[in-house]
Formats: structure tokens, C-alpha cells, sequence
């Protein structure tokens, strides 16, 4: 806090955290601020209720990290630019979530482009030039990250990201 | 007709040997708790690395049975799933599984890209010399059931269809129990179990006992785990290529573990790590489901007909498998071009040393080609073995 004395998301990461740790019924009526890939974090709310998950936020220098704990035992991770858009989910755990949820307007083009080559029961892969998507994994282990080209930070390796 | 030679000429090649453990010829393992197991072009005649086995259904209590071959030998999921239409026109009936309220329960499975829907219900499930009595199993796309649920797709396409799931059925010999476990007994998991009531298909609880079960742990004896073994191969490949499927672990003279090393898996997840170019890469496994290692390198050189597999000049690469037992196992295997493979014999079916990448930055998946010269055991959670409890996976 001292370091970053400016920064205004590490302060909503704290209030965001507070609110996890002593309100869990209200998360829907106390939005902790999450949203769907391509949205504005600030301004969509729904996730926590539709996801039923708890949240956790993490500022960093480049994006912050929001990370909801579903009941289900699936961790998704959503990740926000400075300008307080999502421009990568990530999920990982014992069930995929809601990706329509998650996803949000580009979960139409998640179900219906091209499967890249090499995907298979267990592994997924879709290049477009608006949606990237790595995902794999079985039921009690999947995981999947899916980031949209345009929406990446400068000097952010998307394909890092988990 | 040109397939038939090549069978002929491959069997030949293989008595001459004095071997028998490859090709068309017998499997390597005998007794009465092993299924044979083939690995061939599969119902819909295209398949690469793909271990069938076949599987007896019967009405439970009854002599009421049905065969269905090619059925895939999966050390990653768990359960038996038979594609509703490979068992034909006039498909035994069996009873239908029902949630604790009543209505028909039926399941939505994912995979990593597809989903299966379809009613559970219930037989009794032969497998070589094991029964599991009145076992749920999953009728993947049974024209019975409701339309699917509007959740369950999730963005991912159909597999309810022999073509597209590329096998009559699917037998999950993980190291799980049942297919979703503790969480599907207190939460209606999303896209999971459903209560299909006329009214409609709403989310629902399944009891352990309810859920898609692995049948081995269902057994009266041998119920603690199965091997899976298939013959060395040619390099250049074969037509096809037969091993066995092996019942129980340390429980009869042809299924010790003798000298094989046991990794230990995650509890919740199966993984174990696997550490690679110096990565450890945390969510790896071993997988008869999958018909290549799949990995990420930069250095292997990518395919061009083949996209998204290696095309290297066979090559010998290592890496290490460390499971939660901090058990430490070097594995040398060898990668070589999977264009030359595929092109230079277009008919084979068992093709060594394919590689390609993986999706996940942080898993390395033991496909198929890791079980040609070797016996993988795997065994079930909380089952007693000679070397201790599962899960674990041993080679």
C-alpha cells in the first residue's frame, strides 16, 4: 500500500478482498466488479452470482487479476487492463465453467469457429484474429486460457498468462 | 484386398521371429482376467493410436447381453460409455437410472473440446473374467432421452455419434472411482448430472453409488487397478498392433508390479509432473486416449500435412516424471517425423514415436505411443495394492 500509494485498483483489490472474506451472501448486491472477456470490469456485475464463486483481486503493473474460487472447486482468473477491460480468462480445475458466461460476447465465435488442427478429445486450439483459445484437460483436471488479440497490453505475452 | 496382404506378410514376419506379440498375432499376456486389446482402424476406419477393447452388456440379473467391440480403453476418464447406436437396431434395454426423487437421470460429459449426452443407466458389464453387477453406465446419445440441455454443449461440439467419437463406446480405467466423485454428491454440477422429469431436464445431485463408475473397481476380485500393455513396434509403424488389457494389480501371477515404478498422482486431479527442458510442467499424465506425446518443444520442427504434430528427423529426447510420492523416474523416448509415418504407409494403424504440441503450457500428455513396448499400470483410488494405496500409475 506505502509502495503504491497512487494506485487506485490495488486499493479496489482490497475492498474487493474485504468483501469476500466478510460478506459472501451479498456478493451480488455488493458487486466486487467482474466481468466477461471484452467487457469493462467496472461495469458488469454478474459474474460472482451467475458463477457462484468467491473472489480474490491481485494489482499488478500491467493488468490486475481477478480470481473467483467457484463452489465447484474451479479457479477462473480474468485478466484486466489498465483501461479496466477483460482481455484473458483463464480457468482451472476439476469442471470448465459456464463459458458463456465467462466468455461473454465471444462465446458465439468460441462455438462455432474452426477447431485449429491438432485438437482432440483432450486438447482445444482456436486462432482467430479476434479470439485466441489454448484449453485441455479432463473431467477433475481442465484448464483453458482464452485472450483476445486486440485487448492485450503492450508487453504482455498473452500465451504466459494462467 | 491390398490390406489383407499386408496382414498376411506382417503375421508371417512376426512368427519368424519367434515373437507372437505384435501385429495381428496374440496378445502378450495371457490368463482370464486379460481382454485382448487392438489397436486397428477403428469403426470409422481412419484411427491412429487408438487401443480397442470389447465389452459384454447384459440386462442385469440376466443373460440378456450384447457385445461391443471397439470399445477405446481410456487410462484418463472413468466409466463405460457406449455410443447409443453401436449397439444397433435392436438394442437391449436396460433400466433406466433414476435421481433420488425419481425422474430419469441422465449425464452431460465433457471433454476438453465435446460433450456426450445421454441416459445412465444401468447392466451388468463384462470385461475378460470381471463382472460389475448393475453398474451405471452412460448411453451416449440414446434416442430416448431429452433434447440436451441448453448447458451442456458449453461451446464444444457433439461426440453422441460413432463417427464423431471415433469408437462404439469409451472404457475409462482411470485412477477414479467414478467419473465426477465427491462433488457431484452435494452440488448439481453444471453440465454434469441431470433429473429429466416430462417437465424438463434440470441440474441434480448424483450419489457416488448413482454415478458412471470405473467397472474394474466395481469387480469382485482383481478391483483394484488394471495394466495396459501393448507390443514394441516396428519403427516404421504396423497395419495394427494387439496387447492386452490386464484385471486387478499384484493380485494374480500375470499382473505383478515386479520392478515397475510407482508414481504416485493428485488425488483430485490424476497429475502428476513431468519435467521437461527443465520445466516442470504440473498437470501431466498418462494416457491411452490420446494417440501422441503431447508436448511443447520449439525445437522440434513442426509438420506441414500433419499441422500441429513434430516432423523431426527421429530424434531421442528425455524427460522426468516425478509423482506426489517423490518417486523419480528418467524416461527417454524418441519423436520422429509423423508426415514420413503417415505417408509412407497410409494403412497403418499403430504408428511409434508421434509427438505434437500441447495446448496447456504446463502439462505433458503420455499418449498412446508411450504403452508401445511397455506396461502401464494404473490404479484406483483408495484400492489396496502390493505397493500400497491408490491412485497411482506405475511403469
Amino acid at each position: 500500500m506505502n509502495r503504491y500509494p497512487s494506485c487506485p485498483r490495488l486499493k479496489a483489490a482490497r475492498l474487493a478482498l474485504l468483501a469476500a472474506l466478510t460478506l459472501p451472501a451479498l456478493w451480488g448486491a455488493a458487486p466486487p466488479a467482474l466481468a466477461a472477456l471484452g467487457d469493462t470490469a467496472v461495469s458488469v456485475s454478474s459474474d460472482t452470482a451467475q458463477l457462484r464463486a468467491s473472489l480474490r483481486v491481485v494489482g499488478g503493473a500491467s493488468y490486475d487479476v481477478h480470481e473467483l474460487t467457484m463452489a465447484t472447486g474451479t479457479i477462473i482468473r480474468e485478466f484486466v487492463a489498465p483501461s479496466g477491460t477483460v482481455f484473458a480468462v483463464a480457468w482451472r480445475g476439476p469442471f470448465k465453467p459456464d463459458l458463456r458466461v465467462l466468455l461473454g460476447g465471444y462465446f458465439d465465435l468460441y462455438a462455432s469457429a474452426p477447431r485449429s488442427a491438432g485438437s482432440t478429445r483432450a486438447q482445444l486450439a482456436i486462432d482467430q484474429p479476434t479470439l485466441i483459445v489454448r484449453a485441455g484437460g479432463h473431467m477433475r483436471g481442465f484448464s483453458g486460457l482464452a485472450w483476445v488479440p486486440t485487448l492485450v497490453p503492450a508487453g504482455v505475452d498473452p500465451g504466459a498468462l494462467q | 484386398m491390398a490390406r489383407a496382404l499386408a496382414v498376411t506378410v506382417l503375421m508371417l514376419a512376426v512368427s519368424a521371429c519367434g515373437g507372437g506379440s505384435g501385429g495381428g498375432g496374440p496378445p502378450v499376456t495371457t490368463g482370464t482376467n486379460v481382454a485382448p486389446v487392438i489397436v486397428d482402424a477403428g469403426p470409422g476406419g481412419t484411427s491412429i493410436n487408438l487401443p480397442f477393447v470389447t465389452v459384454t452388456i447384459c440386462v442385469p440379473g440376466t443373460s440378456t447381453c450384447q457385445t461391443v467391440d471397439h470399445v477405446l480403453v481410456d487410462t484418463m476418464s472413468t466409466g463405460l460409455r457406449i455410443i447409443s447406436e453401436a449397439l444397433g437396431t435392436s438394442p437391449i434395454a436396460l433400466p433406466q437410472a433414476r435421481t433420488a426423487a425419481g425422474d430419469p437421470l441422465d449425464e452431460c460429459y465433457q471433454f476438453a473440446d465435446g460433450y456426450t449426452w445421454g441416459s445412465v443407466r444401468t447392466a451388468d458389464v463384462q470385461i475378460a473374467d470381471g463382472t460389475a453387477m448393475s453398474l451405471p453406465v452412460h448411453l451416449v446419445g440414446d434416442p430416448s432421452v431429452p433434447a440436451v440441455p441448453a448447458n451442456c454443449p458449453n461451446g464444444s461440439i457433439s461426440l453422441n455419434s460413432v463417427v464423431a467419437f471415433g469408437a462404439n463406446g469409451v472404457l475409462g480405467v482411470s485412477v477414479f472411482r467414478e467419473d465426477c466423485g465427491l462433488a457431484c454428491v452435494s452440488i448439481a454440477v453444471a453440465a454434469a448430472y441431470y433429473g429429466c422429469p416430462a417437465a424438463g431436464c434440470t441440474g441434480s445431485v448424483a450419489a457416488l453409488a448413482a454415478q458412471v463408475q470405473n467397472p474394474v473397481y466395481r469387480f469382485a476380485t482383481n478391483n483394484n487397478g488394471v495394466a495396459l500393455e501393448l507390443p514394441t513396434i516396428s519403427s516404421a509403424g504396423q497395419l495394427r498392433a494387439s496387447g492386452s488389457l490386464i484385471l486387478g494389480i499384484g493380485t494374480q501371477s500375470n499382473n505383478q508390479l515386479g520392478s515397475a515404478t510407482v508414481l504416485t498422482v493428485n488425488g483430485s486431479s490424476g497429475f502428476f509432473t513431468t519435467t521437461y527442458n527443465n520445466q516442470a510442467l504440473v498437470a501431466s499424465f498418462i494416457d491411452s486416449g490420446s494417440n501422441g506425446y503431447f508436448f511443447n518443444d520449439r525445437m522440434l520442427p513442426p509438420c506441414t500435412k500433419n499441422v500441429g504434430f513434430y516432423c523431426p528427423a527421429r530424434t531421442t529426447l528425455s524427460a522426468i516424471n516425478t509423482g506426489q510420492n517423490a518417486v523419480v523416474s528418467d524416461v527417454s523416448f524418441d519423436v520422429a517425423d509423423a508426415d514420413a509415418l503417415t505417408g509412407n504407409n497410409p494403412t497403418f494403424s499403430a504408428l511409434p514415436n508421434v509427438a505434437g504440441t500441447n495446448t496447456l503450457a504446463s502439462s505433458f500428455d503420455w499418449g498412446l505411443p508411450f504403452f508401445y513396448g511397455r506396461r502401464v499400470y494404473v490404479a484406483i483410488e483408495g484400492q489396496s495394492t502390493s505397493a500400497g494405496l491408490g491412485p497411482f500409475v506405475a511403469y
